[in-house]
């Protein structure tokens, strides 16, 4: 399985002219156009990415501001998503949400996959390296990573930053085994022994044989992290050990709600539709992706 | 076989020890002085002094890292700063409940993921195969508390189907403790289901293009047969890892899930933990739910020599 994703990756990078960040566009722009669920996918996130970014335009008020005279008021035209327990707007809150969820996401698959690149590659190149950094990969994938994001929060205490590092602490090991496994499957490829024998030395083949082929795979991990991210924010919020209260999250909305929904529910759905929306976006993309990357896959579909 | 065996069981040492070393140092991660952040703002200098003694941190790093380790192998995982319990005791008070739910879950979600992922391969790009794709996106997506807190409202409180929440031992009522326990797995059930329905799909799918499988249909054998015998069969071993892998995204759903619906097990107690900062007790889940994970991954790696002998003489 690894050996033939891994050459199907090699022919693919060794076909193309340009570096595959740059070709990536295009990569998404027809993937989409023959893969439906792709297009959906890509087009959630770029409207939650808009929401985020536009949030103060579009109609809210003040997120975080209280108004103790109009609390539990039900979804209406006046107020499109009601208030929550102290009068808050959950509209504004909702879209705010999408700041520190997206933020959060970007932040922890930027991190992971980055650590993850760098460690993989070493533990790919040298037995040493790999030996003592895939153990302790190994022991932190064999702690439940929702268990081990809370037990860092309790440590590090609670706050944005914080959920980052635990959460790219929770995701690094995977990226870092993709990585190892592309490196060692491509290691071995007829190009790169060509490479070696016309005297190209250890950086060379690793910045220009083996870098461009393992960023492929990547990426695609990376957009499974993002969605794994967005999640495990919502349930460190949800336990407590998460994004501070006060900070409008949808994990801290809906762990705020959770003591209400007898008699205001809508105040746990909408952050939930959201972030449930945001999730199945950026699966959707990545899933196509992947497959898009898989040719042999792409042609059984 | 035996060397298969042996040699698996020594693979799970080290990742025994790279866990007890992150759990150990997990208290160390904390930003200054872990007694100061125990004790609170209004905490007394002989409260810290007594927390810093109790936590074993006036010791020397190395010689805290040798005994916490020793007390560990020996199970003893010290006492909770808050009500001074044996962190075993409190531990082993509240497994029932959690792996109740977890093995009822595996349980649930295996008997209809399977058939749902081969129905799906055997269909595949029909609308059926759309339906159940869907599902299991969307299983994917949804978060887990979220779902349980729309089963409370709608079954519970709008449909009265079920009690709302809470847990009874099955020693006082076997039928209330399953009764209470149905929404807990149906919500947790949704998040493995998604995992295991789209790994049985991928492998079937892949099996449903081999050779034997055409030649199976060429000699004219029923497709129950060749799925059930043919497809399925030489699918199961990724299907079961796969089950093995998400055995930790159902353990920390489990945890999620208790918090939903107040009841009493390890996730409870982990949460309690972390709001009173209490670190032996944080620590000492961690290291029991990711041993039991550990065991659990050891079992699957250990069926496969029974389910395809080319393993056993590898």
């Amino acid at each position: 399985m690894t050996t033939q994703s891994g050459s199907a990756t090699a022919t693919l990078g060794t076909a193309a002219k340009k570096p595959f960040l740059a070709r990536l566009p295009s990569r998404l722009w027809r993937g989409a156009r023959r893969n439906p669920n792709m297009a959906y996918g890509i087009t959630i996130v770029v409207l939650m990415g808009l929401i985020a970014i536009l949030a103060p335009l579009l109609l809210t008020v003040d997120p975080v501001r209280p108004k103790p005279t109009e609390r539990f008021i039900p979804p209406s035209s006046a107020k499109w998503f009601g208030t929550d327990h102290i009068g808050r707007d959950v509209y504004s809150r909702t879209l705010y949400g999408a700041r520190v969820s997206l933020a959060v996401a970007a932040s922890v698959s930027i991190i992971a996959i980055t650590a993850g690149g760098l460690l993989g590659a070493a533990a790919g190149y040298d037995r040493k390296a790999d030996m003592i950094i895939m153990r302790v990969m190994d022991g932190l994938m064999a702690i439940p990573s929702i268990l081990l994001g809370i037990a860092l929060m309790a440590a590090l205490g609670g706050s944005v930053q914080n959920v980052i590092i635990a959460l790219s602490v929770t995701e690094t090991p995977i990226a870092v085994r993709i990585v190892r496994s592309s490196v060692l499957s491509i290691r071995e490829m007829v190009y790169v022994d060509a490479a070696r024998s016309i005297g190209a030395g250890a950086w060379r083949i690793m910045l220009r044989h083996i870098l461009p082929n393992v960023v492929a795979p990547l990426i695609v991990q990376g957009t499974f992290i993002a969605s794994a991210a967005v999640l495990l924010e919502a349930y460190l919020s949800f336990l407590g050990a998460g994004t501070p209260p006060g900070i409008p999250s949808w994990g801290i909305m809906m762990a705020d709600a959770q003591k209400y929904i007898t008699v205001a529910i809508w105040v746990i759905t909408f952050p939930g539709i959201f972030l449930t929306l945001t999730v199945l976006g950026i699966s959707l993309a990545g899933d196509g992706l992947r497959d898009n990357l898989d040719p042999k896959l792409r042609r059984r579909m | 076989m035996g060397v298969y065996i042996i040699r698996r069981l020594i693979a799970t040492i080290p990742v025994i020890v790279v866990v007890a070393l992150v759990v150990f140092s997990l208290i160390h991660f904390a930003p200054g002085d872990p007694a100061a952040i125990v004790i609170g703002a209004f905490g007394t200098t002989e409260q810290y002094a007594r927390v810093r003694k109790e936590l074993g941190l006036d010791r020397p790093l190395p010689v805290q890292l040798g005994l916490w380790l020793k007390h560990a192998f020996q199970g003893d995982l010290g006492t909770s700063l808050f009500n001074k319990d044996p962190v075993l005791e409190l531990i082993r008070n509240r497994m029932l409940p959690t792996f109740s739910i977890a093995v009822l879950t595996e349980i649930f979600a295996v008997v209809l993921a399977v058939p749902l992922g081969v129905l799906a391969a055997w269909k595949a790009n029909s609308w059926i195969d759309r339906v159940v794709m869907i599902f299991s996106t969307l299983g994917y997506s949804i978060p887990l508390f979220w779902l349980g807190f729309m089963f409370i409202y709608l079954f519970g409180v709008k449909l009265h189907w079920a009690p709302a929440a809470g847990y009874v031992h099955p020693g006082d009522s076997v039928s209330q403790f399953f009764i209470r326990l149905a929404m807990p797995i149906a919500s947790t059930g949704l998040v493995v289901m998604a995992l295991i329905v789209r790994m049985t799909r991928a492998t079937v799918l892949e099996v449903l293009h081999e050779d034997y499988v055409r030649t199976a249909r060429a000699k004219g054998l029923a497709e129950s047969g060749v799925l059930i015998r043919h497809a399925l069969r030489n699918a199961i071993l990724p299907i079961i890892t796969v089950i093995g892998i998400g055995f930790a995204l159902l353990l920390g759903g489990v945890v999620v899930t208790e918090n939903v619906f107040a009841i009493p097990g390890l996730g409870r107690l982990l949460v309690d933990a972390i709001e009173h900062r209490d670190f032996p007790v944080i620590q000492g889940t961690l290291l029991i739910v990711s041993m039991i994970y550990v065991l659990v991954n050891l079992l699957v790696d250990l069926s496969y020599a029974f389910l395809d002998p080319r393993i056993r003489y590898q």
